[in-house]
């Protein structure tokens, strides 16, 4: 995917535990955060205005994980924060954050807080204030620079769709009041960042997760929950059917693409004959041989049920050899 | 998306900010001094210009600073000259040499692991990296600057990695919205491409293939940059190189220069013997002919020892290290029966490039004829698993 703006190596952070590495940085955003965040800014603001604009400052704290050298961050989760903003100055409440942060930290012990999100259309000086507030201090991204995930939902008069945008805060030198030697921990003294855009990128945390999506969009919200109460045996083969007829609508499909543009000389034409030519042909027709394919999907069947049999033979020997160890042990 | 510097203090405090973290570097007072004199007693900035003229001299001495101070100090430095002169562009139209002021700062050899405190090359191309963000997308500017990395990068012997996919998936996009000529676009696209002098990877090879794409190859030395690469890379089957420019300059150079000639034959899978600059390529060009052979042997699977041409091995261990040096590239894939002398052949990659409209022609009805037969063998597998679930059920039962 092309951006309009440059990432090269993550840039000069004031966060004492920051790595001097040179490497890029990359946002990881899952699926089950995003919907959260999207939640969060659609209940606290949406619902409260009918033309879907305004102008309340929401935020919220993103957890997760970070790689060692600090270029890689896992948004896993997200929770709000409440803020007051009157003017220039912004209260946000510490104590619900740290709570919040603590409870969550309970059930995932490995995660920590990687940075915040927020909802406006510009960077402004609130948003140094906070990213400051989340750059410093326990329980927020310190002793790791902390990253701002902006969710610009809004165009000048209207909704739009959201536009995920990751910034990284790089230092800036601030007026130095103390002695005349400049240690770097005299750098920095004031909430000044340049913030610059990072790559991000939503993924979804497993294959269960990604099939569940497809399978909500693939029907309407009324069938959902028929499909999901559904558990009759007659039934089983639902999947399979509707699968097989994926696949021969994709077949069908690429045939139909195929008979308007075998002609063409078009680069992408090639591109796809290539890799067609490349994946189809040369290959042994398993699927177009009936016999051999009952044949295999059988032996394949017994395999199945004779590694079953095997591990629940070894199962059975492994307990009753430690059921007689223990009776020998008593005696 | 910019990138936005928010300094949370007034302009005049950070110009003494800054000309204190100078005087500190220099062991004296002048900065500061000369700087102060541009703000009157109630902190007002007297002479813009002035000022503006005053930090950019001062830029030279931020090399004097440690790694760790350089690079937000040089971001104050930037974040005044902004505030005083109105944009990043006003910053450049004004002091054009800025650019080369910064990169001047970058070490000629990169420091040694005890060296902590020298600037180094990573901070210089996050500076230009953030200048490049600061400035509108149609900033002429934009051209410079992609210009400066690409010589820092070069001149630091840095790692490609740190540039391949940042800059390689939009330098052109930035260049023709930056405004750039064709030819400066072909300059700066074939000069980033010679950054990849260690690894030659795939990734630089789908670079070069969207990149030839949509620009014709006119010159012949852009064809043999191509083919240096394409010979030079570990990638053995580089046929998706040929798109419709390239197999046109192909046609047009193959018949005066040797080695477009040698390349022409290595695509369409001929055996050729290496120059003495490319030492890989015979073995290379071995597999193509090996995987060639598969792919024109249609129907056919079971491949015995003595089925291969003697031309492409002369003994069954040197066929069979080709053929596993073959899975290895990912040209094809089977499986080898040392035992029997057989190879079992499960995929093989075809010879498609563009200009051979016969041969493709053959290639799309093939395509289409598998397609058709898995689409009719797709009616009855729903019976076969119903069936073979019922068996297991009755037999269990």
């Amino acid at each position: 995917m092309t951006t309009s703006y440059m990432h090269l190596v993550r840039p000069n952070v004031s966060a004492p535990a920051a790595s001097s590495a040179a490497s890029s940085c990359n946002v990881k955003i899952h699926t089950s955060a995003l919907f959260q965040i999207l939640e969060i800014l659609s209940k606290q603001v949406l619902s409260n205005n009918s033309s879907g604009t305004s102008s309340k400052r929401i935020i919220g704290t993103l957890l997760g994980l970070r790689s060692d050298d600090g270029s890689e961050f896992e948004v896993r989760d997200a929770f709000m924060v409440t803020c007051t903003e009157t003017g220039d100055s912004i209260a946000i409440d510490e104590q619900t954050h740290k709570q919040m942060y603590q409870l969550y930290k309970k059930a995932h012990p490995k995660e920590s807080v990687l940075g915040w999100f927020g909802s406006s259309n510009q960077v402004d000086s609130t948003t140094a204030l906070i990213h400051d507030f989340y750059s410093k201090g326990s329980d927020r991204s310190f002793p790791y620079p902390a990253i701002y995930l902006n969710v610009d939902y809004q165009s000048e008069q209207d909704l739009k769709l959201p536009e995920l945008t990751t910034y990284i805060g790089a230092a800036i030198a601030g007026q130095n009041n103390g002695p005349t030697r400049i240690g770097w921990k005299l750098i920095n003294q004031t909430s000044s960042y340049v913030f610059t855009p990072i790559p991000n990128q939503v993924i979804t945390k497993s294959i269960t997760e990604k099939l569940a999506l497809n399978k909500l969009n693939e029907i309407g919200p009324a069938q959902n929950e028929l499909l999901l109460s559904s558990s009759d045996s007659s039934k089983q083969l639902n999947h399979l059917t509707l699968q097989l007829q994926a696949v021969g609508l994709t077949i069908e499909s690429l045939l139909n693409y195929i008979k308007e543009h075998k002609n063409g000389n078009d680069d992408d034409s090639i591109d796809l004959l290539r890799l067609l030519s490349n994946n189809l042909l040369n290959r042994p027709q398993r699927l177009s041989n009936l016999e051999e394919l009952e044949s295999k999907f059988k032996a394949y069947n017994q395999d199945v049920i004779m590694i079953e049999y095997l591990t629940k033979a070894v199962k059975e020997q492994i307990e009753l050899s430690a059921r007689l160890t223990a009776e020998a042990d008593k005696k | 998306m910019q990138s936005v510097i928010i300094v949370e203090q007034e302009l005049k405090d950070s110009v003494k900010g800054y000309g204190q973290i100078l005087d500190t570097a220099n062991e004296n007072k002048s900065r500061s001094e000369s700087l102060d004199k541009y703000i009157d007693q109630e902190g007002k900035i007297t002479d813009k210009l002035g000022l503006s003229n005053e930090i950019f001299e001062s830029i030279v001495d931020l090399a004097k600073l440690s790694d760790k101070e350089f690079e937000p100090t040089f971001n104050l430095a930037v974040y005044i000259l902004i505030e005083l002169t109105g944009s990043m562009t006003e910053v450049l139209d004004k002091y054009p040499t800025l650019l080369t002021q910064l990169t001047n700062i970058n070490p000629a050899k990169q420091p040694t692991l005890r060296d902590r405190k020298s600037i180094k090359a990573s901070s210089i191309l996050s500076l230009l990296n953030n200048i490049f963000n600061f400035l509108p997308e149609t900033s002429k500017y934009r051209i410079e600057v992609v210009s400066k990395i690409l010589s820092i990068v070069k001149d630091s012997q840095l790692n490609f990695n740190i540039v391949s996919q940042a800059i390689g998936q939009n330098l052109v996009q930035w260049l023709t919205t930056a405004g750039a000529s064709e030819d400066e676009i072909r300059s700066i696209f074939w000069q980033f491409i010679s950054l990849d002098n260690v690894e030659y990877s795939l990734e630089t090879l789908q670079v070069i293939k969207k990149f030839t794409s949509n620009y014709k190859v006119v010159k012949l030395e852009e064809l043999h940059s191509l083919i240096d690469f394409a010979f030079k890379t570990e990638v053995v089957d580089v046929s998706f190189l040929v798109n419709s420019n390239v197999s046109e300059a192909i046609q047009q150079y193959k018949s005066s220069d040797e080695l477009v000639a040698l390349f022409d034959k290595y695509v369409h899978g001929e055996i050729i013997q290496s120059p003495s600059q490319y030492p890989s390529v015979t073995e290379k060009s071995k597999i193509l002919a090996l995987t060639k052979f598969f792919a024109e042997s249609n129907g056919v699977f079971v491949f015995k020892y003595a089925d291969f041409p003697s031309t492409l091995v002369s003994s069954p261990i040197e066929l069979e290290t080709l053929l596993i040096k073959s899975i290895k590239a990912g040209v094809i894939e089977g499986k080898l029966n040392q035992l029997n002398e057989s190879f079992y052949l499960t995929r093989a990659n075809r010879f498609v490039l563009a200009g051979s409209s016969e041969d493709n022609t053959k290639n799309w009805e093939a395509v289409e004829k598998v397609l058709h037969d898995w689409k009719n063998s797709l009616h009855n597998i729903k019976d076969i698993v119903n069936t073979s679930r019922e068996n297991i059920v009755n037999n269990q039962g």
